[in-house]
């Protein structure tokens, strides 16, 4: 008995890539990490980030949460924008997010 | 990125949301870490996977581009096996809400999208917060999927072009830990045409006025197919309330008492009467008064008393604990156009009944906004003394030290819809807000020509009978 075939759209849609990654970085050392507060105790992690960072990497240069607003209030997003060009931030690490 | 543990695909979804590939270095940590004096040792013992996502990590995804899956096939030995089968498939890639689905063939999909003259591959908007990109075709697909018909999609349609509004932070709605959803009122001829109900169990489901049931799962199945917004994945509303089918219902347009002055919620969105409109607030929870007719001074009094308590009661919280610099209408908020603390739906008579003793509707909202301050000693209570300044400060004169303070910064905060039947008594606070958004957003329902229209009235006629009209003539 020959089979019925169904055919159905994919619910889910489109989506669009327009960003990519950028290349990571050889060496922190010499490097601006900034560091952005996503709550959920992200200000002791991030010191604690930076801590462990400084020890391995002499020479890294940590813009610390305390220099940026919380990412968890979404219209502070410029703002931290604007600050990360001001500190020429080389690489970001926000936590805690969820 | 540091992330909590479970979060891995919010996370992924948040980053295909701002148009990055659905990945991102992560070190994830024991969600008992994120509390305060917490042990940190997992990011001790995490430092180097933070370090290789700084130096080595490499995404799998290195080009730019639109990206539309193909259109699935599901066999089966009959048709009915085919379509169990691809009601189970699309269980298990989670593209449906649990409930049964309408296979969305191009067959039926090309057949909803009868119901618009828009193009159908027409951006509409991106879905948060996976940021799926929402056309009139995926929209239709959604409607079929939810059992619905062609002349539902334009209502439909301008409830998404509502919610993808930056003011209404849809990404919030579907992504946050609160529980909110999207309430929608219609307004306009297109509401009793379509069969949307305005009368009894309006903010339920109901056979004889199925429109609000299948545009409202239509529109949940948008937010989790196109949005992403699967409950434990990317959705972290931890109970998740209202969520089967939304609220999609009518203001009660028949009823109205337009000659005793009132003015329905379309014309209070600044749009003329008659217009065909979606309002759509995000609702974080619905509660129900019972109160009595508005019959007399001192009914129209103990109403006013009930409601705010109704109203007062459930402010407090939400606004003390989620003030996130939005301009939103909860305490100490900047107010602007459409901002919404949340909505009063009574039925007809009620609104009569306070018509015909001299309120006019504004009235009734200040005297909602009135009755419903919270006392000094409580406010002090819930907020501390930096957050009590801030408000003052944004406030506007509005909040005082030692007085009590409102629950928005103006009246027309409280939205007041009629909907219900023709009858008086009971109603609803539905209060906005928690982490889901403060803003009302109103937008024309975009129809087909006339000739179009028509047609398609005429065959839901020969489909589902004659229009149930009792609940609409209130005999």
């Amino acid at each position: 008995m020959k089979e019925v075939e169904v055919e159905v759209h994919n619910p889910t849609g489109a989506t669009e890539i327009t960003e990519l990654f950028r290349s990571r970085l050889a060496d922190l050392n010499g490097k601006t990490v900034c560091e952005v507060n996503a709550g959920w105790e992200g200000h002791r992690t991030l010191a604690l980030v930076t801590e462990l960072l400084q020890k391995q990497f002499p020479t890294v240069n940590i813009i610390p949460s305390t220099e940026f607003p919380g990412s968890r209030n979404d219209s502070e997003h410029p703002k931290i924008m604007e600050l990360v060009k001001k500190f020429k931030c080389d690489a970001i690490i926000v936590g805690n997010a969820g | 990125m540091i992330i909590r543990e479970g979060f891995a695909d919010v996370v992924a979804n948040a980053f295909a949301g701002l148009g990055f590939p659905r990945e991102a270095p992560e070190l994830e940590v024991p969600d008992r870490m994120c509390v305060p004096g917490s042990d940190l040792s997992p990011v001790r013992e995490g430092i180097d996977k933070i370090i290789y996502g700084l130096t080595k990590w490499e995404p799998k995804t290195n080009a730019k581009g639109a990206f539309a899956p193909p259109m699935v096939t599901v066999t089966g030995k009959d048709y009915e096996e085919a379509v169990t089968s691809v009601n189970n498939l699309f269980l298990r890639n989670m593209w449906s809400d649990g409930l049964p689905i309408l296979p969305p063939t191009e067959e039926r999909v090309n057949w909803i999208l009868t119901g618009t003259s828009l193009p159908r591959d027409k951006v509409i908007g991106k879905i948060m917060p996976r940021g799926g990109i929402a056309t009139p075709l995926m929209l239709a697909v959604s409607l079929a999927m939810a059992g619905g018909r062609p002349e539902y999609l334009p209502v439909l349609i301008a409830t998404v072009e509502a919610i993808v509004e930056p003011e209404f932070y849809h990404h919030f709605v579907n992504a946050t830990t609160g529980n909110p959803f999207p309430l929608v009122v219609v307004n306009g001829p297109i509401a009793k045409q379509i069969r949307l109900n305005s009368g009894y169990g309006c903010m339920g489901l109901n056979p004889m006025f199925a429109a609000g049931a299948s545009i409202g799962r239509a529109l949940r199945l948008v937010l989790l197919d196109i949005g992403g917004g699967i409950p434990g994945f990317a959705s972290m509303a931890i109970q998740g309330s209202n969520r089967v089918a939304n609220c999609v219902f009518a203001e009660d347009e028949e009823h109205f008492p337009y000659s005793l002055g009132w003015e329905l919620l379309s014309v209070d969105q600044g749009f003329p009467q008659g217009t065909n409109l979606v309002t759509v607030i995000p609702a974080a929870q619905v509660d129900f008064i019972m109160a009595s007719t508005v019959s007399t001074e001192a009914t129209a009094q103990r109403c006013i008393r009930d409601y705010s308590w109704a109203i007062g009661v459930t402010s407090t919280m939400p606004a003390a604990s989620f003030n996130f610099g939005r301009p939103y209408g909860g305490a100490g908020a900047v107010s602007t156009k459409g901002s919404v603390y949340g909505m009063v739906i009574f039925a007809a008579n009620t609104a009569r009944g306070f018509a015909a003793l001299g309120y006019s509707k504004e009235d009734v909202r200040k005297a909602f906004w009135e009755a419903s301050k919270t006392p000094w000693d409580t406010i002090k209570s819930i907020y501390s003394s930096d957050k009590i300044k801030d408000i003052i400060d944004k406030g506007g004169g509005v909040f005082a030290e030692g007085q009590p303070w409102p629950i928005s910064v103006e009246p027309r905060s409280i939205f007041i819809a009629v909907a219900g039947g023709e009858q008086s008594d009971h109603a609803m606070w539905v209060m906005c807000g928690g982490a889901s958004g403060w803003t009302a957003v109103s937008k024309q329902i975009k129809l087909p020509a006339k000739a179009v229209r028509d047609k398609l009235i005429e065959q839901a006629e020969k489909d589902l009978g004659p229009m149930p009209l009792p609940q609409w003539t209130g005999k």
